[in-house]
């Protein structure tokens, strides 16, 4: 079961949201049960902090007490990392990019444009992540310090180091990405169809264009060049591209 | 024989020329160039040396100005670099002279072997000068020395000319004797130099005016921000007493008990203010909260440039924030270039929105631009190299150089996703 927990300092408002949570819930028959809607922002953490359990949580931007939503988002974050947050806000205090990339927010609810359809959407959308989090997609994952990456390995063309030390650069066609690793830790990270065609380069053998043998390069989907080191070449005797 | 000769001469300076400068010379057209160049030269040669000398000259000016089409750089380049092949040059055989008390001049003119051997070390000294010279000119890559036309620089191309002249009149008009050889030593050390400092004083001059240009544009920045606050202040006070009233009036409707009416004129005045406060808090109302003001000034100029172009600009900036670890003219360029490619991505789509987000995380801050874009044709990685825009030439240099200041920073990633019709830049400081 997903628990729901409400924390806004407006009580017609608190009691208006909960009674419309409640009966989407109901009405969409979904394992879900609202475990508390309060004013206070403490109650929310001390919860938090005696379950051991993914929640969904709506947090008003402005709780009126000395920490607001975004900060109490944060803290939750640290007891239930996998938490689903949705922020309550009215149009003066809305922070989109905050919400999302600061506390990874699964959604925000305009209070001035408040519908229905769109706490509906936040709950099923939740509740379908909750049902699926033991299915793991075949993704490169790595957690660096202020972010997780996940990549499906069918997008990733190739990693390459960075020019500057300890960067390792992630491309895909419509991505690019930078983190902090070593070539050695991402090698046993991927799976067979990655090789490791040069010191500097892993590239996806299904997202080879061409090879040339001559010039030692190998031509990626995304138009990059790579070059293959000599022990690196043995690769590419059982691939049938040619150049 | 003599047209050997003057082939390798028009090669040696090609190699000063080339690693002097950055000139693209174009390939093609250089050999039949060459091929007539040096025929007339071979003419000239057979009446008078030096004459044919003067014309080596103006042929590569000629021809940097075909390539370049700047008249400056290319008398520059070319009597910089004749300076430097005649003092080399001299220099070389003299002290070959000194040294072994033999006059190679007059041996070389008849055994072409030795000119060849001993030319080939000349462009090989050549190189490595010319070389040091052109990274020293070239040497910040970070802001582009831009010789400005002013005093300085026309009084340095005229002490080169004169030089050029001196050194020209040295070399041919006084035969070589062991003793002027050493005066011809002593005195190319002398220029040489001479050059070599004139050239730190345009390199300094033209970095300080630089540094100038830069501070006013800061200071033009704030400026445009501080007015743009100015006529949000007063937009708000107008807002504010236009709210009393619609205010006051919803009393009569009250009085008057009809509900109706009330509702209607709710729907109807009072949420238009609501709208109109919201926007002008979500632009540059927030940007009080960064605590960089230079940041703050580039970040101000490029949403009103969007604005101006009909963007949507949302800022979302919540708490105070800085963005520490980063020289403060690298931080401006890359917020620079986000924006400006952002507000060109937006304003080619339908309904343009651009989104700026910084954001502090308990680790590292993070700068996000998010703008509408139409679906790209290119990789990623195309839309990153050097030279590439979707606006044809000259102005793919944004992201190459992006790519270049970032890689500066150890601590310093990027990120770039294009999903659903956004393209999304990342840029995160690690603390």
């Amino acid at each position: 079961m997903l628990k729901v927990l409400i924390c806004e300092d407006n009580p017609d408002y608190l009691k208006k949201i909960k009674n419309e949570i409640r009966d989407i819930i109901a009405f969409e028959e979904l394992d879900m049960d609202i475990v508390m809607a309060t004013k206070e922002p403490d109650e929310i953490l001390a919860y938090a902090k005696s379950h051991d359990s993914t929640s969904l949580y709506f947090f008003d931007v402005d709780l009126n007490r000395d920490i607001n939503g975004i900060e109490l988002a944060e803290k939750i974050r640290k007891y239930d990392a996998r938490a689903f947050i949705v922020f309550v806000t009215t149009h003066g205090e809305m922070a989109t990019l905050t919400f999302k990339y600061k506390v990874e927010a699964l959604d925000y609810i305009v209070k001035e444009d408040y519908d229905y359809d769109r706490i509906k959407s936040c709950l099923l959308d939740a509740y379908e992540k909750y049902s699926k989090k033991n299915h793991l997609n075949k993704c490169f994952t790595i957690v660096c310090k202020d972010k997780i990456i996940n990549v499906d390995y069918n997008k990733i063309i190739l990693f390459e180091t960075s020019e500057t030390t300890h960067k390792i650069r992630l491309m895909a066609y419509d991505q690019q990405l930078e983190f902090y690793a070593s070539m050695k830790e991402v090698e046993e990270k991927l799976d067979e169809r990655f090789i490791r065609c040069h010191r500097s380069y892993i590239i996806n053998k299904d997202k080879i264009e061409a090879v040339d043998r001559k010039k030692h390069t190998v031509a990626m989907a995304n138009g990059q060049a790579c070059l293959i080191s000599i022990r690196g070449m043995k690769h590419f005797k059982k691939l049938n591209h040619i150049s | 024989m003599r047209y050997y000769y003057l082939l390798m001469a028009i090669l040696t300076y090609f190699v000063v020329v080339k690693s002097l400068s950055k000139i693209e010379l174009k390939r093609l057209y250089m050999i039949f160039y060459i091929f007539i160049w040096s025929l007339v030269m071979y003419g000239v040669y057979i009446i008078s040396e030096p004459l044919s000398a003067i014309f080596l000259f103006l042929g590569m000016g000629v021809f940097i100005f075909i390539s370049s089409k700047k008249l400056y750089d290319s008398i520059l380049y070319a009597a910089v670099s004749f300076i430097i092949m005649l003092i080399v040059s001299n220099l070389y055989f003299s002290v070959l002279h000194m040294v072994t008390n033999i006059n190679y001049n007059e041996i070389l003119k008849h055994d072409w072997v030795l000119y060849t051997i001993h030319n080939l070390i000349v462009i090989l000294l050549l190189y490595i000068i010319s070389k040091a010279i052109g990274l020293m000119i070239h040497h910040r890559k970070l802001v582009h020395v831009n010789l400005k036309h002013n005093k300085i620089t026309y009084l340095a191309l005229i002490y080169i000319l004169i030089s050029l002249i001196q050194v020209y009149i040295l070399t041919y008009f006084f035969d070589l004797g062991f003793k002027i050889n050493l005066i011809i030593v002593s005195g190319s050390v002398f220029v040489l130099s001479l050059l070599l400092f004139l050239s730190y004083l345009i390199y300094s001059s033209s970095s300080k005016e630089e540094k100038l240009e830069i501070k006013q544009m800061e200071l033009q920045q704030l400026a445009t921000y501080t007015d743009n606050l100015e006529i949000i202040y007063n937009d708000m006070r107008k807002m504010r007493h236009d709210y009393m009233n619609v205010l006051a009036s919803m009393i009569g409707y009250m009085e008057d008990r009809d509900l109706d009416a009330l509702i209607e004129y709710y729907n109807n005045h009072v949420i238009n203010y609501t709208d109109k406060m919201k926007e002008a808090d979500l632009r540059l109302g927030r940007l009080s909260h960064v605590k960089q003001s230079e940041l703050k000034g580039v970040i101000a100029l490029k949403v009103i440039q969007a604005q101006e172009r009909n963007i949507q600009v949302n800022v979302d900036v919540v708490e105070d924030i800085s963005f520490p670890g980063m020289d403060m003219i690298d931080l401006c360029r890359v917020v620079g270039i986000l924006l400006d490619n952002a507000i060109e991505g937006a304003a080619e789509t339908e309904a343009p929105l651009l989104e700026l987000g910084l954001i502090k995380k308990e680790n590292s801050r993070l700068i996000v631009i998010t703008n509408t874009c139409k679906k790209p044709e290119v990789s990623i990685y195309t839309l990153y190299k050097e030279g590439f825009s979707t606006k044809g030439a000259d102005r793919g240099l944004g992201l190459s150089n992006l790519k270049e200041i970032i890689n500066k920073y150890p601590k310093v990633t990027q990120e770039t996703i294009i999903s659903s019709g956004m393209f999304k830049q990342f840029v995160e400081f690690l603390l």
